[in-house]
């Protein structure tokens, strides 16, 4: 009894266990594209179009359904925001997107979908480098055979940029996620504007007349209301990335390197500008004006203190100070005044000929791409030909048009703004919750953010529609017309799977590290000693490598685009 | 005529005879054998069967295809860990954290054990213990916010300092890597000091009291008794817990180096682990990051050995 007894529990016990470990299926469910049927989806099934509705969108017979994933994001608040979309959408057009994201990092996220082969018929929001393992691994729809039959418009639109997208054959695997430039500023220096005006509006254009204008209003405002230590200068981590490439912007460098004609990429360690941005920064540690936690703060513990009163400037992307100023104080302060807010300035050394703090990439950083998983691409390049069209723009970037909320509308083949929203935007009282709701920008797939080429003004980003109305857009543009430049080809990413990748990745880390050694120097002598250190080692652990990469690269794209 | 019972006939010497001699302990205890199996065949599917991802470190692996099928990379990724630029530092933030926590972290919890072990009245023993226990169970995210608050630029610490008058600028404790190896020794101290008593207190728990007796006949006093009773007592639990600290050497920690350490302190706390992590799930470079992580569990198992060895030869006490 007592042997039968054992004999069964360990047989109970190694089955249960084993059970558990049973070899899963891998193979992924099939992807569903057309909810209406359980057919297969051959073009003659879903291609069938019998409705061009008002926007131009031949309907198809049955519904069009695309899962898309687009990286790291909250999947209720994605999901909230794309309900009423997702309805217009299928009610006018037949079509269902599904945006799928996780709370996960996206490069974990991406492998681990690679690994398991579950993964949806379309992926957006790619770097370059994350789409190439998509390629190098043949899960990655080569597109080109489906442009001339399905999609031209995808090639006209993206007009001479189009060839930069295929690759050494001439195939065609990534559409860019968002492409095209709109000459607005992205990025500058940024002043406390009421405290400006009150120290009677002292004229500033280098960086010394800056840092001058900076210490005056610190020393007329050295604690907050509630008693807390001011800065002139703050920022957050990475430093190297958040305030460097706007910082030699001023002194004329292109996003942190020097480039010259013939496409030599030199970094900005390895410059005489680097070296003065250096001091530039550390003087204003010594003096006390630089906020000590500026290479330690996270976005939401610097914006905490930029909200609490206790910044006076900025260096780096222009919607951080109105995110984090006036949009704050103006839900916050009962008494809040317009001029209560940041301005957008422009810096420049005297030793550079242009302050180049705004660079443009006509080719976006993000790319789509249709995956294996997809039974009718040619269903989904439809999709992205309508898209990419001005009307699929307007669609895709202001929302749902015709309802209460909406920010336009769309009647008899003309659209017009709604004005109680255009004021809203002029007036700088624009909710923006309202975007979020109305779906502004969440099924973004193959979209043109540059100037529309139908009406040669509109663009994809509902709030830039207006900027010679809204007084302090059109404030930020004058002062910072002339520090936009073209930097297309000067973008370049590192392949994933190339060991210089890893190298990049140490030196962009010891570069933070370095950066903000050298900056918190107690003396200039110390901080040049520090820069030269920096620049010594980053070039022994490889920046050279990078540099001569990115010049290759840089070349190429000068001789080819 | 009778059977000739072979059964009984004394078993041939040598190698043989062993074999016989395993087989018939085997047999006789089957049923202890059969009840191990399932934990037997656990331990052979998730521990050992998954180490074939060992190999990993040796190809070019890339998700989405196998790791057999992947191309053979040799030894290049560990190549490439140790001509890194960081190899040096992460190999001595490892070696210096570690070797704190055990210089520090080991002997801590012995003489606090011993301490409790001497309270005479059982409730504040209890109470004392208990509160001792209660920062283990502190996640890091909560004591990383805690040190903050304490130690920022604008914490409590540089709060008092500056209105005693004792500096006129504040340290940034948490910024300047000087300072992180300490931090991080003290967290690491009062997080699990308490924890780390109990095997130590049961151990005591278990020394003979007729020894204390004996010893008080002899002229011990308290110390004296702790020195020459309550010590030699918990030597074998002191050498094992040892010789599994030294060969846990590598693990220096993870969390709390993310969680505490920043880009201004990165000289001073990137250790093995997170440099693995880093490298190797974050930028998905899994081989290099397995060559890293193969690396330092080698040297480990190294340690533990020696360790072992040494504590033979010298304590006459080992764990195999």
């Amino acid at each position: 009894m007592k042997k039968l007894l054992t004999f069964t529990l360990m047989c109970t016990m190694v089955i249960s266990m084993l059970a558990g470990c049973s070899s899963n299926n891998n193979e992924p469910a099939p992807v569903k594209q057309n909810s209406n049927t359980d057919n297969g989806n051959t073009p003659a099934d879903t291609g069938v179009e019998e409705v061009t509705n008002e926007f131009g969108w031949n309907v198809p017979k049955n519904t069009l359904e695309i899962n898309f994933y687009a990286g790291q994001d909250n999947p209720d608040t994605v999901k909230e925001n794309s309900t009423l979309m997702q309805q217009f959408l299928q009610e006018k057009f037949n079509v269902k997107l599904n945006k799928i994201v996780y709370d996960v990092d996206m490069n974990e996220k991406l492998n681990l979908m690679l690994a398991s082969g579950d993964y949806p018929e379309v992926i957006t929001m790619l770097s370059d480098e994350q789409a190439a393992k998509w390629i190098a691994q043949g899960k990655a729809v080569e597109l080109g055979q489906y442009i001339d039959e399905y999609a031209p418009n995808v090639k006209s639109q993206l007009g001479d940029l189009y060839k930069s997208f295929l690759d050494k054959d001439g195939k065609l695997y990534t559409l860019p996620s968002y492409w095209g430039i709109l000459p607005i500023p992205g990025a500058s220096g940024h002043i406390r504007y009421d405290w400006w005006t009150a120290m009677g509006s002292p004229a500033f254009n280098t960086p010394d007349e800056f840092y001058n204008v900076l210490k005056q209003m610190q020393a007329e405002h050295p604690k907050n209301s509630k008693g807390e230590k001011t800065y002139a200068l703050s920022g957050y981590a990475p430093m190297y990335k958040v305030v460097a490439p706007t910082l030699g912007g001023m002194w004329g460098l292109q996003a942190g390197y020097k480039v010259d004609k013939d496409g030599t990429n030199t970094h900005w360690v390895n410059t005489p500008e680097g070296l003065e941005m250096t001091k530039f920064m550390n003087k204003v540690y010594r003096d006390g004006m630089l906020d000590p936690d500026s290479f330690i703060n996270t976005f939401d513990d610097w914006k905490a203190k930029f909200s609490a009163e206790r910044v006076m400037g900025h260096i780096g992307s222009w919607w951080v100070s109105w995110n984090a100023g006036h949009e704050v104080w103006q839900k916050t302060n009962p008494n809040w005044k317009d001029e209560e807010r940041f301005v957008q300035v422009k810096v420049k050394a005297d030793s550079a000929e242009q302050a180049k703090l705004t660079a443009l990439n006509g080719r976006g950083s993000y790319r789509t791409i249709i995956t294996d998983k997809a039974k009718n691409p040619e269903e989904i390049m439809k999709w992205f030909n309508f898209s990419i069209t001005d009307m699929g723009t307007r669609i895709i970037g202001w929302g749902v048009p015709n309802t209460a909320n909406s920010v336009w509308t769309y009647e008899n083949g003309t659209f017009k703004w709604v004005e109680a929203m255009k004021k809203a935007v002029v007036d700088g009282t624009y909710d923006f919750t309202n975007s979020d709701k109305l779906g502004q920008g969440v099924f973004t797939l193959v979209e043109g953010v540059g100037t529309m080429k139908d009406d040669g003004k509109s663009t994809y980003w509902f709030d830039q529609n207006f900027n010679d109305e809204a007084k302090w857009k059109k404030l930020m543009n004058e002062n910072l017309k002339d520090t936009i430049y073209d930097n297309t080809l000067s973008v370049i990413q590192i392949p994933g799977n190339d060991l210089l990748a890893v190298t990049n990745t140490q030196i962009e880390e010891m570069l933070e590290t370095l950066w903000a050694k050298a900056v918190t120097s107690k003396t200039e002598e110390e901080s040049v000693k520090n820069f030269n250190d920096m620049r010594d080692k980053l070039n022994s652990s490889g920046l050279k490598d990078i540099e001569a990469f990115r010049t290759k690269e840089n070349q190429r794209r000068l001789a080819e685009w | 005529m009778d059977k000739p019972v072979v059964e009984h006939l004394p078993l041939p010497a040598g190698p043989v005879s062993k074999w016989a001699r395993r087989k018939k302990t085997l047999y006789r205890e089957r049923n202890l054998w059969f009840i191990s199996l399932p934990l037997i065949a656990w331990v052979i599917i998730f521990n050992y069967v998954p180490m074939y991802g060992i190999m990993m470190a040796f190809v070019d692996y890339v998700p989405g295809k196998s790791i057999i099928s992947s191309d053979w990379a040799g030894l290049r990724h560990f190549k490439a860990f140790i001509d890194s630029p960081d190899f040096g530092n992460v190999v001595r933030n490892t070696l210096v954290i570690s070797g704190l926590n055990i210089l520090v972290g080991f002997p801590a919890p012995i003489v606090l054990a011993l301490l409790l072990n001497e309270l005479r009245k059982k409730r504040f023993k209890q109470v004392v213990q208990t509160i001792s226990y209660l920062p283990h169970f502190i996640s890091w995210v909560v004591v990383a916010s805690i040190l903050f608050t304490l130690l920022g630029n604008e914490g409590i610490l540089n709060d008092i300092l500056l209105r005693l008058g004792i500096i006129d600028q504040p340290i940034s404790y948490l910024g300047e890597g000087k300072y992180f190896w300490g931090i991080i020794t003290a967290s690491n101290l009062w997080k699990d000091v308490g924890w780390s008593t109990i095997i130590y207190l049961s151990a005591m728990a278990g020394v003979d009291s007729e020894v204390y007796e004996a010893g008080k006949v002899d002229g011990l006093g308290r110390m004296g008794a702790m020195w020459h009773i309550t010590l030699p007592g918990v030597r074998p639990t002191i050498v094992l817990l040892w010789i599994l600290g030294i060969g846990g050497i590598l693990n220096a920690g993870f969390e709390q180096q993310l969680l505490i350490g920043n880009s201004q302190t990165r000289e001073y706390y990137e250790v093995i682990d997170t440099y693995a992590y880093k490298y190797g799930i974050q930028l998905g470079n899994y081989s290099y990051g397995a060559a890293v992580g193969l690396m330092k569990a080698v040297i480990g198992v190294f340690l533990v050995f020696s360790a072992n060895r040494i504590s033979k030869k010298v304590l006459d006490t080992s764990i195999f």
